[in-house]
C-alpha cells in the first residue's frame, strides 16, 4: 500500500468513533501503532487527561516508551508533559545535549531515545492530551512527517470529543428514562395506597416517603414493591 | 443527503436569530421547513404515557391527549417500534388507529408524521408533526425531519442536564406533572379491582371513551366522584 493510501485509511479509521463497539483504549493503541508505521519514528505514545484533569498514559507502541511516559507523569517533568500544559508542540532534536528536563534526559537516554516530539491533542481551548513521538536517532522529523503527525493528533482529538459527547448524552438519556419511569411508578403507588388506606394523595406520598427513609431505601423501589404487591399496604401505616 | 442543506439548517436553529429555548426554535423551524401545521416534542415513559414538552401551537396538546386517552396513534406506534411513522393522508389510512384517525380528521388534521427520539437503545419520546393538507414530505424535507429529530433529542436531553439523580429536570417535570393524575387513578383502580396496572389503565381509558378526556375522568376517580366497579 502506498503511503498516501495508508494515510487515508488511517484517517477514516480515526474519524469513525460512532461505531457501536468503540473503545477508547483500542482507538489510541491503533493511533500509536499507525504513527510508528507512517512516520519516521521508533515509538509513539498517547497521554490523555482524565475527568479530574490528571494526565494518564493510555497507549504506547513499546514498553520503553510507556515507562518513559509514566516517568514523566510521576516526575512531573518532560516534553510530553510540557506539551500538555502549554497546549503547544514541543520538539527536542537532541535530548543528550539538552538541559531542559534533566531527570527525563537520563531516563530517555537509558531507554535508547535520542529525540522527541510531542503534539498536543486539542479542540479549540481544550487540551485533551498529547501525542508523543520518540526517535532512537538524533534530529527532527521531516517536515511532511510533522504535518502528518499534527493531522493525526487533530483527527484523533475530534474523534475523542465526539465519543465523549455521545457517552455523556447516553448517560443523560439513561437518567432521563429512569427518572421518568420512577415518576410514573411513584404516582401509581400513591394511587394504590390512597385506595387501600382511604387517604388522599399527599398523605399516601408521605407514607411512601417515610417508609423509604426509615428503611433506607429509594422511593422508587418502595413504590415498585407497593404496586407489585410485594410490600403490603399495612406495612406503611 | 445534501450536507450543505443539513448544516445550514442546524446553523439556523443554533443561531440567535430566533429567541427562546432550543426546543421551541426546533418546533418553529420545523413548521417552516417541513411545511407542516404543527410540530411538537413529546416525552414518553415505558408505559407509553406521553407528556408534551413543547409545541409550535396549542393544537398539539389536544392531539397528544387524544392519543394517550385512546391508547393508539402515530406517536405511540413510533415509540413502540422505534421507527418513524408517516401517514400522508388520514382519509386514506388503513384503519390501524380508527379512534385516533376519526378524531384527528374531526380536528382538521389530514397528515401525521412521528419520529422516535432515541439514542442507541434508549427511547425518550417522539417528534410529532401534523398538517391540515394531505401529502408526504418531500425527500429534502424527509432528510430535514431526521436532522430536526436528532436535534430535538439533544434539546430534550438538555432539559435533563443538571437534574439530581433519579429526578426529572425542572422543565421536563413541569411538562410531565399534569400526567401524574392519570397514574394515580390507574393505581387506585388497580387496587380496587385487584388487577394489574396495564388493565387498570385500559379500564380508565374505556371510561373516557364517551367524549371526556382521560384527565377529566382520572380527576373524578382521584377525587372520589367516580367509583370504578367490576
Amino acid at each position: 500500500m502506498t503511503r498516501e493510501a495508508e494515510l487515508s485509511r488511517t484517517f477514516v479509521e480515526m474519524a469513525d468513533t460512532l461505531v457501536s463497539d468503540f473503545d477508547v483504549i483500542d482507538f489510541l493503541h491503533n493511533l500509536a501503532g499507525r504513527c510508528v508505521e507512517l512516520l519516521d519514528v521508533d515509538a509513539a505514545g498517547l497521554m490523555l487527561a482524565d475527568q479530574g484533569g490528571n494526565l494518564r498514559v493510555l497507549a504506547s507502541s513499546s514498553e520503553q516508551a510507556r515507562l518513559l511516559e509514566l516517568f514523566e507523569v510521576q516526575a512531573e517533568e518532560g516534553p510530553c508533559l510540557e506539551c500538555f500544559r502549554t497546549g503547544a508542540p514541543v520538539i527536542e532534536e537532541r535530548i543528550e545535549t539538552s538541559d531542559r528536563w534533566p531527570r527525563f534526559r537520563e531516563r530517555a537516554l537509558d531507554a535508547g531515545f535520542r529525540a522527541v516530539q510531542a503534539e498536543p491533542m486539542r479542540l479549540r481551548d481544550q487540551v485533551l492530551g498529547a501525542l508523543n513521538l520518540f526517535r532512537t536517532k538524533e534530529g527532527g522529523l521531516p517536515a511532511e512527517d510533522i504535518s502528518i503527525s499534527r493531522a493525526l493528533a487533530g483527527v484523533a482529538s475530534i474523534g475523542l470529543i465526539q465519543e465523549r459527547a455521545l457517552r455523556e448524552a447516553r448517560v443523560l438519556a439513561d437518567q432521563l428514562q429512569t427518572a421518568l419511569n420512577n415518576r410514573v411508578i411513584i404516582e401509581q403507588a400513591k394511587g394504590v395506597l390512597a385506595e387501600r388506606m382511604a387517604m388522599d394523595m399527599s398523605a399516601a406520598f408521605e407514607r411512601l416517603r417515610r417508609y423509604a427513609r426509615n428503611h433506607n431505601r429509594r422511593l422508587a423501589q418502595v413504590a415498585r414493591d407497593v404496586v407489585d404487591g410485594v410490600l403490603p399496604s399495612s406495612h406503611l401505616r | 443527503m445534501d450536507d450543505g442543506r443539513q448544516s445550514k439548517l442546524k446553523a439556523r436553529i443554533l443561531s440567535s436569530a430566533w429567541s427562546g429555548p432550543l426546543q421551541e426554535r426546533i418546533c418553529r423551524e420545523s413548521v417552516a421547513v417541513l411545511s407542516v401545521t404543527t410540530a411538537a416534542l413529546i416525552l414518553m415513559s415505558d408505559d407509553e404515557a406521553g407528556a408534551l414538552v413543547v409545541a409550535s401551537d396549542d393544537g398539539a396538546a389536544a392531539v397528544e391527549d387524544l392519543q394517550f386517552s385512546l391508547g393508539e396513534g402515530p406517536c405511540l406506534a413510533a415509540f413502540e417500534d422505534g421507527a418513524p411513522v408517516f401517514e400522508a393522508d388520514l382519509m386514506a389510512a388503513d384503519g390501524r388507529w380508527p379512534g385516533f384517525t376519526s378524531a384527528a380528521l374531526d380536528a382538521g388534521v389530514r397528515a401525521v408524521f412521528a419520529l422516535p427520539l432515541q439514542l442507541g437503545a434508549i427511547r425518550l419520546g417522539v417528534f410529532y408533526l401534523n398538517r391540515r393538507d394531505p401529502g408526504m414530505l418531500s425527500p429534502d424535507q424527509l432528510a430535514d425531519a431526521f436532522v430536526l429529530a436528532e436535534m430535538a433529542t439533544v434539546a430534550l436531553l438538555g432539559g435533563q442536564d443538571g437534574a439530581a439523580s433519579g429526578e426529572l429536570g425542572a422543565e421536563l417535570e413541569g411538562a410531565w406533572t399534569h400526567r401524574a393524575i392519570v397514574h394515580q387513578a390507574t393505581g387506585m383502580i388497580s387496587a380496587r379491582l385487584g388487577v394489574p396496572l396495564d388493565q387498570a389503565l385500559l379500564r380508565l381509558r374505556s371510561l373516557s371513551a364517551n367524549g371526556r378526556s382521560l384527565y377529566d375522568v382520572a380527576r373524578d376517580v382521584v377525587d372520589g366522584r367516580l367509583k370504578v366497579d367490576r
